[in-house]
Order: structure tokens, then C-alpha cells, then sequence
């Protein structure tokens, strides 16, 4: 499912990944740890096809990622890549329920199909009373489930997040292992970048991979 | 002076415009010329993808306002025959110095041409390994230069117009048959048409020789216009011209003419082109191609008929 | 038309408000610019084609050093032989200061028993019969048959004459000229009358109007009259208005310059402001690209921005700009087109719908205003999303 070989990722002057390569078949939970700045957001970033890799190849969901013209990285990462980061990255301008449509907007669904999807997530992660709030006004766990709809509501194979427990008390992280657990038993393949025990301890994950330098 | 007339500064303006973005264009295809590499992982292969990203855009700008400047370039050209003695329409303007013709020529010329560039864009763009992106930019040096031709004609032409010399109008231009080659056209102007067009028809499965029938067609479209049909419009039989169609006079029908007929044409080639370089051929917009056609077709057959059914008798 | 990225295009625009309501406002002004000076130009050249409908086919002045001065009215009988000519009649016209309104009406002697060659003359021949019984008799444009009435209350008019006497016409009718500006100043009166208001002496007169068969031998003919008369200014009536539509279209050429530089500056102003996106603006595109938006849908959002922008900024000017023309009589503007130099008549620009002008004014400033905006889009559509978001 997901497949890097030997991968290199260079900026100007740091070098985070060096020759990595890792494989997760799908429906895998996986996490990623490793020290803070060894290259876990860089990871998560090139399985998105978000940045290109310097060297190495990379196959997420049966494509070749690592040289996708930008058009087309783009339309990869919305059929294939949901995305749940650790600062949520939500439009504050907007609410709930237009943050959570915003991956639909270009595509040829419907307005009405569209808050229908919404509606059907926001049910399950039971936020369905704030759609029409705007996420600024949200508490950060209610944010975090907005930001979560977003990364499902195009029912993409591959969900990755990054960090997804470093703002949350005990009682919302188990709150939200549980949503990943609910992911997991959909088939979904996962990756989480973490160095929250917690996570690790909870036993969510099939696997974890660290990357040292 | 004619310059500061305001539908010719508005294309003055126009043409600053697309110049500007054409020098980006042309800076990008020269790099794309010259370093072009898709299998190259390097951030300048990466930069320059980007770029020629930009130019794609940029091309479909210049697409998209050269087509009302023309427009506004004919208007302006028949606004002018006021001013000249002798003068009727845009004819007799563009006859009135050396350039006109050129010019006129030159303005249809680049925008077939970049109606087939950006085909060949939306291709390529179409194909995460972008096949195409080194043909299409070879193709813009070329472009950038009758871009610029057709600029310095522009300005050549309206610098040189001189109120105060008589021309010929379209009954001088239009009638004049001491060509072989144009009374010929004249004379069969019906059979070519008809026979482009039942070319068109016969091969609308066959993609690429429907294309090239729809060049033939373009070609003899105007030439059925300005000798058979245009005569039934001014119901003058030796009235034939192009372009006092466009004037008020006659409604504007002109430009009813000249879009169907333009917006079937390029679909078509650039339907036919499309399958020639890709192998796929775009249902739609044969479909649509032929849709203009036929409304080209009625349009040019409705004031011959109707003139008939008037009057019991052909011009 | 993407409807989704539409609203979204809205949205994204009502939180970064301060930023188009600028742009909006400055197009607008630019557009309320370029309208009102097209609106007025298309006004006066239906007004001067209007007021050409009075001219001969040629007209022949005596003109010496550069001064107009009165023609013998004897030079008639050698111009009527050139062949082609079917007609020559000596011209009485000429402005009457009258101080109450502050304007001059223009002043034209006719004979009603000659063929008039103007419509409008025709018209007012026609209409008011009468006249053939008075000695001395008036006809006004129909504006100006208001103003007389409601001023002095009476149906006559005193004009005093060069030598300080006065003279009463009896204003026996009007007539309605589709000129506004001869409605609103023209005074038909007899050949004696007009002669002695402007004070032109037995035998003179101040033009020779020639008519001709042919409109093909005018320009022929024209230069025949000057070789035979090498003090005098021939003019064919296409000359004349062509020098009119000429000064127009100069006018409004200079205002197309000062619009030029305005445009100019308003490109780099939007390039420069759509160029430098601040953090927020940035996350905001790398959120979007971090959810599969394409830089296509990138650039289209940002098209639609201005697409939703220029519209507005159309709908505000068109309105405004006809109301500063046609309702306002479009101060200022208007005295720079027809002159300060002397006083005109006062007179009502004519309403014309300016399809035309409406067309240009879009096609000058939306391809500008969207010229401006395509490279920051495409700036905006390829940033570094995996760096804005860390
Ligand atoms: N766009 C970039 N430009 C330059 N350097 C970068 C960029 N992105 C990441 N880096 C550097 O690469 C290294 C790895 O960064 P990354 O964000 O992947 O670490 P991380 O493992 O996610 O760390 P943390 O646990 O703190 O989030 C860091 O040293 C970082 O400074
Ligand atoms: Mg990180």
C-alpha cells in the first residue's frame, strides 16, 4: 500500500531521511516514531505527495508518487490521502460543516450530496450539533473532529496524522483512539506519527517503525 | 493620431498586455527548449514544470481577449471607413494601406494557431508523464513571432491610414476577377462548399480526415459567404463583401456568420489534431463541431431561400 | 462554472474583505472614468450628426489672413455655372449674445419660399404656415420658445442691432429639431430680419451654401470653387464633420492617455497587493492543497474573486457614470468637450444607449484587472504546501 525505497529527502542544509525505505500493506496500522526533527512530518509529507523526494521511489495505492506533476499529485492525494494534522489547520472563516466539505468543492458532487456526507460524519464523531459554528469557536477536541471528517470525507484508503494526541487531555486521546479504531475495522490503512506512549501502548497500532539518523 | 481613437487604444492596450505575457512564454519555452528533462528529479526540472504551468495559463489568457479584439478590430476597421473617401466598410479600410491585408490574415492565422496550442495543451496536461510539453513549447517561438508580426502590422496599418487618399471599396476588391485563381473560386464557390462540407459528414468517424475536411471547410465557408450568400443579404447581386454583413445596416448578422462558422472549424481541427497526436478522439467535441457546422450551413442557406421565397427568383 | 468553488470563492472573500472592497472601489472609479467620457462623446456625435443635417454640400467663406469675414453675395452667379452645381444660395447666420441667459442663440435667416435643404428647416417651414403672411416673423426651437415665455411672458422677442436699435420679432411658432442644442438656441427668422440682428450689409453674406447633384462631384466641385476663388475656405459637409467627429475622438484620446496611466498603476497596485500573501493567506492555500485541490482549482478560486469583483465594481459604475451624464448633464466633463473658450447655447446631451461604449470600457479594464491577478495566482497555486503548514 504504502512503499518507499530508498528514499532521500534533502533541504538546503539538513538531510532528515537518508536512504529510508519502509513497506505497509493496506490495512496496516502503523506508527511512526522517532525524536523530535528526525523526519516524521518530512514522511508523511512525501506519502502525500506533498513534497517530492530528492532521490528514491515511492508507491502509495498502486502509484508512483515520487514524480507527479503537480496537477496530478494534487487529484492523487484527494482520491487516495486523508490528512488530520497536529494543529488541525482548519478555515477559521468558515464553519464546521464548510470546513469539512472543502475537499468536495471541485468535484462534481452535488451542494446537496455533499452536506448529506458531512452530515453522516459528523453523526459519527457526534459533532453534529455544531455544523453550523464556526470553528473558531470550537473547543480543540470538537476542532480536531472537524479536522478528522475532513481527512474521511472523500473516503480516501490511506489516512495519515500527524501528532494527533500532543494537544489532548487523557480522556479525549482515548476518545479519539477509539475513532481510530473504528477506522481501522473500515479497512483504512494508517499511519500515525507520534511519540505520545499512550498511542504506542494502546495497542491500536500492528507496527511500529522508528527512524533514527 | 488614430491611435488615440478609443476602440483602437482599447486594442493597443490589449495587445501591451498580451506582448507582456507572451515575453514570459517565450522566456519559459526557450529554457524548456533547452533543459526540458521529465525523468530529471532535480528542483530546476521541478521549477521549470511549474513554469511551464504558468504559461499554460498565460496562453489560454491570450486566447480568451483575442478573440473579442478581434471582434473589435473588425468594428474598428468599419468605424473608420467614415473617415475614408471611397471607403464602405472594413474592406475598403483594410485595402486602404499595404499592411491590412497581412494584418488581417496574420490575426486569423494566430488564432487557429492558438486555438491548436492550447489542444495540444489540454493533451498534455492530460498525461502525468506530460508528452507533450517539449512540442508545445517548441511551437511558441514561432507563435511569439507572428504575435509580434501581427502587432507591428497593427500599428503599421492605423499609423498609415491617411484620411485624405480615395480607396476602393468591396465592389472594386471583391469583384475583381483578373485572377484565375479567384474567379475560379468565385465560380464554384457552391460545389466547394458543399463539397467540403459532405467531406466533413462522411468522415465524422474518421477523426483525423474530418479535421482536415473542416481546414477545407473553413476556407470555402468564406468563400460561399463572400460571392453566393452575402449578395441575398444586401439582396444585391453585385454587392459582395465580407464585412459590410457586420454593419448595423444589416443587423450585425455578419458576426453570426463568422462565429458559427469559427467555433465549428477550430473544434473540429483541433478534434482531428487531438486524435492524430494522441489516439483519442473527443466525442464531444466532434459533436459540437458539427452542431456549428450545420448552423453555419442553415445560416448561409436561409437568405438565399428566403429571398426566393419573396421574390419567385434567384439573383 | 464550478459552483462549490464559486461559494468558496465568496467566502474566502468575505474574510479577507478590506482587500477587494479597495480593488473594488478604485475599478469602479477607473470604470466610472472611461464610462462618462465615452457616454459623453457618443452623446455629442449623435448631437453633431443631428446639427450636420443643416449643412450644405459645400460651404464657401471668405477668408483673409486667417479672418472670416463676409462674402459678396455676387461670387453666387459665377459658382452657379459650374457644371454640377444644381444650387448656390447666399447663408445668413450668426450667434445673438442674449445676457439674460448667459448664452448665444444662434440666429438663421431663411426664406420660406425657397427649397429648404435641411430636414429640420423643412420641418418648420411646413409646420408653421403662417408665416408666409407676416413681413417679420420668428420661429424657435421648441427649449428656447419655453425660456422666452416664461421670462417675459409674451410671444415676441426684442433683439437690439449692432447700431443700438432695437427690432421686435413676433415669435409666430416653433418647431422641434432633433438637435437639442438647436432647440434649445435656434431662431429661424426672415433674410431681412436675420440681416439687420446681425448686422450684414446689402450684398454680403456669410457663406455660399452649395448644393450638388451629385455626391461623387462634390470633392470636384469643391476644388473648382477654390481655384476660382483663391480668398476664400471651401469646405465639403463631409470635411466639416469629419473635423468634428476628428475633435471628438482627440478628446476623449487625451482622456484615453490620462485613463492609460490610471490603468497602468492600477495593474502594478493589484499585482503587487495579489503578490505578497501574508501567513494566513498562505496557510489557506496550502490547507487547500493539502486536500487534493489541483492549481487549476486554485487559480479558478481566485478567478472567480475577480470575476465576483469586477462585476460589482460594472454594475456600481454603469449607473453612476449615466447618472453623472445624462442626469447631471455631465458637469465639467461636458465644457472640456465642447470648450470654455466662448459660450455655447446651453443644451441637453442627447440620449443614446451605449452599447458600443459599454463594451469597450469591459474589454480595457477586466482584462486588465484579470492580467494583474494571473501571476500571483499562479504564484499562490505552486507555494511550497508542506512548508506553510509546519
Ligand atoms: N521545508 C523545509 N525546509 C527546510 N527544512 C525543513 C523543512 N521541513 C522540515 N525541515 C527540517 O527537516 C527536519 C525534519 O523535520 P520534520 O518536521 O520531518 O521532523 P519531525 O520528526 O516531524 O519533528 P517533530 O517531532 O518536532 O514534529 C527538521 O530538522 C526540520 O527543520
Ligand atoms: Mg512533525
Amino acid at each position: 500500500m504504502i512503499k518507499f525505497t530508498a528514499v532521500t529527502k534533502k533541504y538546503k542544509d539538513i538531510t532528515p531521511l537518508d536512504n529510508f525505505s519502509m513497506e505497509i500493506s493496506a490495512g496496516e496500522t502503523v506508527i511512526l516514531s522517532g525524536r523530535s526533527g528526525s523526519g516524521k512530518t518530512t514522511v508523511l509529507s512525501l506519502t502525500a505527495a506533498l513534497t517530492r523526494p530528492t532521490s528514491g521511489s515511492i508507491e502509495v495505492n498502486g502509484r508512483q508518487t515520487a514524480k507527479l506533476p503537480e496537477e496530478f499529485a494534487a487529484l492523487f492525494r484527494r482520491e487516495s490521502v486523508g490528512m488530520i494534522f497536529q494543529n488541525y489547520n482548519l478555515l477559521p472563516n468558515l464553519s464546521a460543516i464548510d470546513n469539512i466539505t472543502i475537499p468536495l468543492l471541485p468535484t462534481k458532487i452535488t451542494m446537496k450530496q455533499q452536506n448529506e456526507r458531512a452530515c453522516v460524519l459528523m453523526e459519527k464523531l457526534g459533532i453534529a450539533d455544531k455544523a453550523k459554528t464556526a470553528v473558531n469557536r470550537l473547543s480543540g477536541g470538537e476542532q480536531q473532529r472537524v479536522a478528522i471528517a475532513r481527512a474521511l470525507i472523500n473516503n480516501p484508503p490511506v489516512i495519515l496524522a500527524d501528532e494527533p494526541t500532543s494537544s489532548l487531555d487523557a480522556k479525549l486521546t482515548d476518545t479519539l483512539l477509539e475513532i481510530f479504531a473504528a477506522m481501522k475495522a473500515e479497512g483504512k490503512t494508517l499511519l500515525i506519527a507520534t511519540h505520545d506512549r499512550a498511542v504506542a501502548e494502546s495497542g491500536i497500532a500492528d507496527r511500529i517503525i522508528g527512524i533514527e539518523k | 493620431m488614430s491611435f488615440l481613437i478609443p476602440d483602437i487604444f482599447v486594442q493597443l492596450v490589449l495587445y501591451s498586455v498580451m506582448i507582456f505575457f507572451l515575453c514570459i512564454s517565450l522566456f519559459v519555452g526557450i529554457r524548456v527548449i533547452l533543459h526540458w528533462d521529465i525523468s530529471d528529479t532535480s528542483e530546476t526540472q521541478y521549477v521549470l514544470e511549474k513554469h511551464t504551468y504558468l504559461v499554460s495559463v498565460l496562453m489560454k489568457y491570450i486566447f480568451a481577449v483575442n478573440i473579442p479584439a478581434f471582434i473589435i478590430f473588425i468594428y474598428a476597421n468599419d468605424k473608420l471607413s467614415a473617415y475614408l473617401t471611397g471607403a464602405m466598410c472594413a474592406a475598403g479600410v483594410l485595402n486602404a494601406t499595404i499592411y491590412g491585408k497581412y494584418l488581417m490574415g496574420l490575426k486569423i492565422i494566430n488564432l487557429y494557431l492558438s486555438a491548436a496550442w492550447l489542444t495540444v495543451n489540454s493533451f498534455d496536461l492530460k498525461n502525468e508523464a506530460l508528452p507533450f510539453t517539449y512540442t508545445k513549447f517548441s511551437i511558441i517561438p514561432l507563435f511569439f513571432a507572428t504575435f509580434i508580426a501581427e502587432a507591428v502590422l497593427f500599428v503599421l496599418h492605423f499609423a498609415s491610414i491617411d484620411p485624405t487618399v480615395p480607396v476602393s471599396c468591396c465592389n472594386v476588391i471583391f469583384a475583381d476577377n483578373t485572377s484565375i485563381f479567384r474567379t475560379f473560386i468565385s465560380d464554384n464557390a457552391i460545389y466547394l462548399f458543399a463539397g467540403s462540407f459532405a467531406l466533413t459528414v462522411l468522415n465524422y468517424s474518421r477523426p483525423v480526415i474530418y479535421g482536415a475536411a473542416n481546414i477545407l471547410l473553413a476556407v470555402s465557408g468564406i468563400a460561399v459567404l463572400i460571392y453566393k450568400v452575402s449578395p441575398y443579404v444586401y439582396e444585391l447581386p453585385t454587392h459582395q463583401c465580407p464585412f459590410c454583413i457586420l454593419q448595423s445596416g444589416y443587423g450585425y448578422v455578419g458576426y453570426a456568420f463568422y462565429i458559427t462558422l469559427f467555433t465549428g472549424t477550430a473544434l473540429g481541427i483541433s478534434a482531428g489534431f487531438q486524435k492524430l497526436i494522441s489516439g483519442i478522439a473527443p466525442k464531444k467535441m466532434f459533436f459540437y463541431s458539427m452542431l456549428f457546422n450545420i448552423a453555419y450551413l442553415l445560416l448561409c442557406a436561409w437568405f438565399p431561400l428566403s429571398y426566393f421565397f419573396r421574390n419567385k427568383t434567384w439573383l | 462554472m464550478k459552483a462549490g468553488l464559486l461559494e468558496f470563492a465568496l467566502c474566502s472573500m468575505a474574510g479577507r474583505r478590506s482587500k477587494f472592497i479597495f480593488v473594488y472601489i478604485i475599478l469602479s472609479l477607473l470604470m466610472i472614468l472611461c464610462f462618462s467620457v465615452f457616454f459623453v462623446t457618443a452623446s455629442l456625435r449623435a448631437e453633431s450628426s443631428y446639427t450636420a443635417d443643416a449643412l450644405p454640400d459645400i460651404s464657401v467663406t471668405m477668408n483673409k489672413g486667417g479672418r472670416n469675414e463676409l462674402i459678396s453675395t455676387s461670387r453666387i452667379e459665377d459658382i452657379i455655372l459650374l457644371p454640377g452645381v444644381k444650387y448656390a444660395e447666399p447663408a445668413y447666420f450668426g450667434l445673438y449674445r442674449f445676457d439674460y441667459l448667459k448664452a448665444n442663440l444662434t440666429v438663421v435667416g431663411i426664406d420660406p419660399f425657397a427649397e429648404q435643404y435641411s430636414e429640420a428647416f423643412e420641418n418648420a417651414v411646413e409646420q408653421n404656415k403662417n408665416i408666409l403672411s407676416h413681413d417679420r416673423w420668428m420661429i424657435t426651437g421648441q427649449k428656447l420658445a419655453e425660456t422666452i415665455d416664461a421670462i417675459y411672458n409674451k410671444k415676441a422677442f426684442s433683439f437690439s442691432q449692432p447700431d443700438g436699435n432695437y427690432i421686435e420679432l413676433p415669435i409666430v411658432g416653433t418647431f422641434a429639431p432633433q438637435s437639442q442644442m438647436m432647440s434649445a438656441s435656434a431662431v429661424l427668422t426672415d433674410v431681412q430680419s436675420a440681416k439687420e440682428i446681425l448686422g450684414i450689409p446689402d450684398g454680403k453674406a456669410v457663406q455660399i451654401s452649395v448644393y450638388t447633384g451629385n455626391p461623387e462631384e462634390t470633392d470636384t466641385i469643391a476644388q473648382k470653387i477654390a481655384a476660382m476663388f483663391p480668398d476664400t475656405k471651401v469646405e465639403t459637409k463631409e470635411i466639416k464633420q469629419t473635423a468634428v467627429s476628428n475633435l471628438f475622438d482627440f478628446s476623449s484620446g487625451i482622456f484615453m492617455l490620462v485613463f492609460a496611466v490610471s490603468l497602468f498603476t492600477f495593474f502594478i497596485i493589484v499585482f503587487d497587493r495579489a503578490s505578497g500573501l501574508n501567513m494566513e493567506e498562505r496557510k489557506e492555500i496550502a490547507v487547500l492543497k493539502a486536500v487534493g485541490y489541483t492549481p487549476s482549482d486554485i487559480i479558478t478560486v481566485r478567478f472567480y474573486e475577480t470575476l465576483i469583483t469586477a462585476v460589482s465594481a460594472f454594475i456600481t459604475a454603469l449607473p453612476v457614470a449615466m447618472f453623472y451624464v445624462y442626469g447631471l448633464q455631465a458637469p465639467f466633463l461636458k465644457s472640456i468637450f465642447i470648450g470654455f473658450s466662448y459660450i455655447r447655447p446651453e443644451f441637453i446631451l442627447p440620449f443614446v444607449f451605449p452599447a458600443k461604449e459599454i463594451a469597450l470600457t469591459f474589454m480595457v479594464t477586466v482584462p486588465v484587472y484579470a492580467a494583474s491577478i494571473i501571476i500571483p495566482a499562479w504564484k499562490a497555486s505552486i507555494t511550497d504546501a508542506q512548508e506553510s503548514l509546519r
